[in-house]
């Protein structure tokens, strides 16, 4: 029985039914309205409940038959990628591109595991100096290059 | 005839002058350049030129813009055949068979194949245009807004019908991408929805951050995990042209990728994506070989990238004859052309002959350039596959963080995409395909709009979805597609189609 909870269309379906009630839940101060005059709420509400269905759908359906379950993950790859994105996110304004990739490459590449100093370093040159170059220089997007002093 | 004829030739005639010969030309250059960059697909790329082109005339602005649609399309697919990441929705379904030959280090070839199709389906539908334009903009004037929301249900239900696996887990994702698509600001009453007060959602949840995140870095996550931290190993590649074989299978699949094409382009509301989509599935229905789709079939490349293209070109009739942008992109060509005082709308061909025209022939010309430009480059950008995957993929993912961030300069997308990289790794784990909830991202709100309409036309009666006779058939079509995938015999040759 327990097996039968961990399957993937089992998790699935819960997803789709999580998903759906959160939008409800979200959605719950708009108003409805009705169908010949619809308001902000209306097409969310069908939307999320039918989501909701197609979930409980897909899960009662998983009950009846023996369903695989998902492989198990590595933390390092998830954690370590997300972080890298996270951090340039966060260090772009205060620290400018320059060290916001030194940051991000450094985290990106802990996502591999083992860094070799020298790949890494001729990594991290080759990545700022062509993205400084391409985005920065040739398409002039307004970036901060350095922190602002 | 005649009258075509000598409208042809006067669009040949603006779009050969040497100004725009050499607009068109740096147009595909720019946009084949940054489109190949993964995560950076068209719309960015002429989102980021649109301020070169004020300093332009008209015609020429607009050569170089769809220069650099073209360009940056091909591109697109370039980087869903190489890096599996999709440049636009409409490279979406390249990834699948294209990803697999280059992974069988056959990516040459099913880039020629891409670039190819391209331009026999641009050639064909310039002369449709020329010929058909004019009276099949006058159909397209036939449908209402009932009809809109059948056919874009008749494509979401293509898409589920060619969706990996369950049939209920891919009409999951089609759900959850409309409901994602109904977040930010409601066109009609202004109201802030679903946006968790979060000022980054209040325009919605952006297409590029989505797309990256599920696709570009839950795609790092999985081969990361899977090669033990080593990576996925480079792919050899052997031989860049395509086979006598490759050619013989691929033409009748770019025939009737155009065939599709065109049709989906010239409904407004249908556009490349749906296109690319359904000349895929077709494809796989046809096919003496099901199985191979999904691992490598030279045709699963041709026909959607005939089909996207040829629908591309199409989707400028309704664009210029009604004014109505079927996508994104087209919706920025009319952002051009208003700046340029140019009001699209059914006097565009008649009035202005000499846009239209010069338009259409720079087209194809654009078409022609980029085959003749990218064949010999092909062997550069299969190169990028050899590069070993522990600088690929940090160079991915920082393509992806400024790729989203130059967007709209805007950290908060980078946060929105780094999210969805989350769910997409959690989609991956639970065998759900994220193609189908792109899709409904894309047309949730077209959906939502015409519907709106329709219900307040027909004073909230739902029979008008079946009394009008178009939306009738379109719902009646897609009810037969649903049947087919139900059906337990056909069904069981499915999965034997999906197994492996």
């Amino acid at each position: 029985m327990g097996r039968a909870f961990a399957s993937k269309d089992f998790l699935a379906g819960g997803l789709y039914m999580a998903f759906g009630l959160f939008g409800l839940w979200l959605g719950r101060t708009l108003e409805a309205g009705s169908a010949s005059a619809m308001e902000a709420g209306y097409f969310p509400r069908l939307v999320c409940g039918l989501l909701i269905a197609v979930g409980a759908a897909l899960a009662a359906m998983s009950l009846l038959r023996a369903g695989e379950i998902p492989e198990r993950g590595r933390w390092r790859p998830l954690i370590f990628v997300t972080l890298s994105c996270l951090a340039f996110a966060l260090l772009l304004h205060p620290l400018g591109l320059v060290l916001t990739l030194l940051v991000s490459i450094l985290l990106a590449c802990l996502a591999g595991g083992q860094i070799r100093p020298v790949p890494f370093l001729l990594l991290c040159l080759v990545l700022i100096l062509a993205n400084v170059g391409i985005f920065v220089l040739a398409l002039r997007i307004q970036i901060a290059l350095w922190p602002a002093l | 005839m005649p009258d075509i004829l000598s409208n042809i030739a006067m669009g040949f005639g603006i779009a050969l002058t040497w100004q725009n010969i050499g607009l068109c030309l740096f147009g595909c250059i720019i946009g084949t350049a940054i489109g190949v960059l993964p995560g950076i697909g068209p719309l960015t790329t002429m989102a980021m030129i649109l301020p070169v082109t004020f300093w332009l005339s008209p015609v020429g602005a607009l050569i170089m813009l769809s220069g650099v649609f073209y360009g940056a399309q091909y591109g697109g697919s370039t980087t869903a055949i190489l890096v599996k990441i999709p440049g636009e929705t409409s490279s979406v379904i390249t990834v699948l068979d294209g990803h697999a030959m280059a992974q069988r280090g056959r990516a040459g070839p099913a880039l020629a194949i891409a670039a190819l199709g391209s331009l026999f389906a641009g050639s064909v539908v310039t002369l449709l245009i020329a010929i058909g334009g004019p009276p099949l903009a006058k159909i397209a004037l036939l449908f209402q807004s009932a009809d809109y929301v059948s056919v874009m249900l008749l494509g979401l239900v293509s898409a589920v019908v060619l969706a990996h696996g369950s049939v209920l887990k891919a009409i999951g994702m089609i759900v959850l991408g409309v409901m994602l698509g109904l977040v930010g600001t409601d066109v009609s009453t202004g109201e802030y929805r679903l946006t968790m007060g979060l000022d980054v959602l209040f325009d919605g949840i952006g297409f590029v951050p989505l797309s990256m995140g599920l696709f570009g870095l839950a795609e790092i996550m999985v081969n990361l995990e899977a090669a033990g931290g080593a990576g996925v190993e480079a792919k050899t590649v052997s031989g860049l042209w395509p086979t006598r074989a490759d050619l013989k299978r691929s033409f009748p699949a770019m025939v009737r990728g155009t065939v599709i094409g065109t049709a989906f382009g010239i409904l407004p509301g249908g556009g490349p994506t749906i296109a690319a989509f359904s000349a895929y599935s077709l494809e796989k229905k046809v096919s003496k070989t099901p199985e191979r789709f999904g691992k490598g079939a030279i045709e699963g490349v041709a026909a959607p990238e005939s089909a996207n293209n040829a629908a591309a070109q199409a989707c400028f009739i309704p664009m210029l004859s009604l004014g109505i942008p079927p996508n994104a992109l087209m919706a920025l060509m009319i952002g051009a052309m208003m700046v340029h005082g140019i009001t699209p709308g059914p006097e565009i061909i008649t009035k202005q002959p000499a846009l239209f025209w010069g338009l259409i022939a720079s087209m194809w010309l654009g078409n022609l350039m980029l085959v003749v430009l990218n064949l010999p480059l092909i062997g550069i950008w299969v190169r990028l596959l050899q590069v070993p995957y522990g600088y690929l993929f940090p160079t991915i993912l920082i393509l992806c963080c400024i790729g989203t961030y130059t967007l709209n300069s805007s950290t908060g997308d980078v946060i929105v995409m780094t999210v969805f990289g989350v769910i997409g790794y959690a989609f991956r784990k639970l065998d759900c395909e994220p193609a189908p909830l792109l899709l409904g991202l894309v047309l949730g709100p077209m959906l939502e709009e015409n519907f709106r309409r329709a219900m307040v036309l027909s004073n909230g009666d739902w029979s008008v979805f079946v009394q009008r006779p178009i939306s009738l058939g379109f719902l009646l079509l897609a009810a037969a597609l649903l049947l087919a995938v139900a059906l337990p015999n056909i069904r069981r040759s499915r999965e034997q189609a999906f197994l492996e």
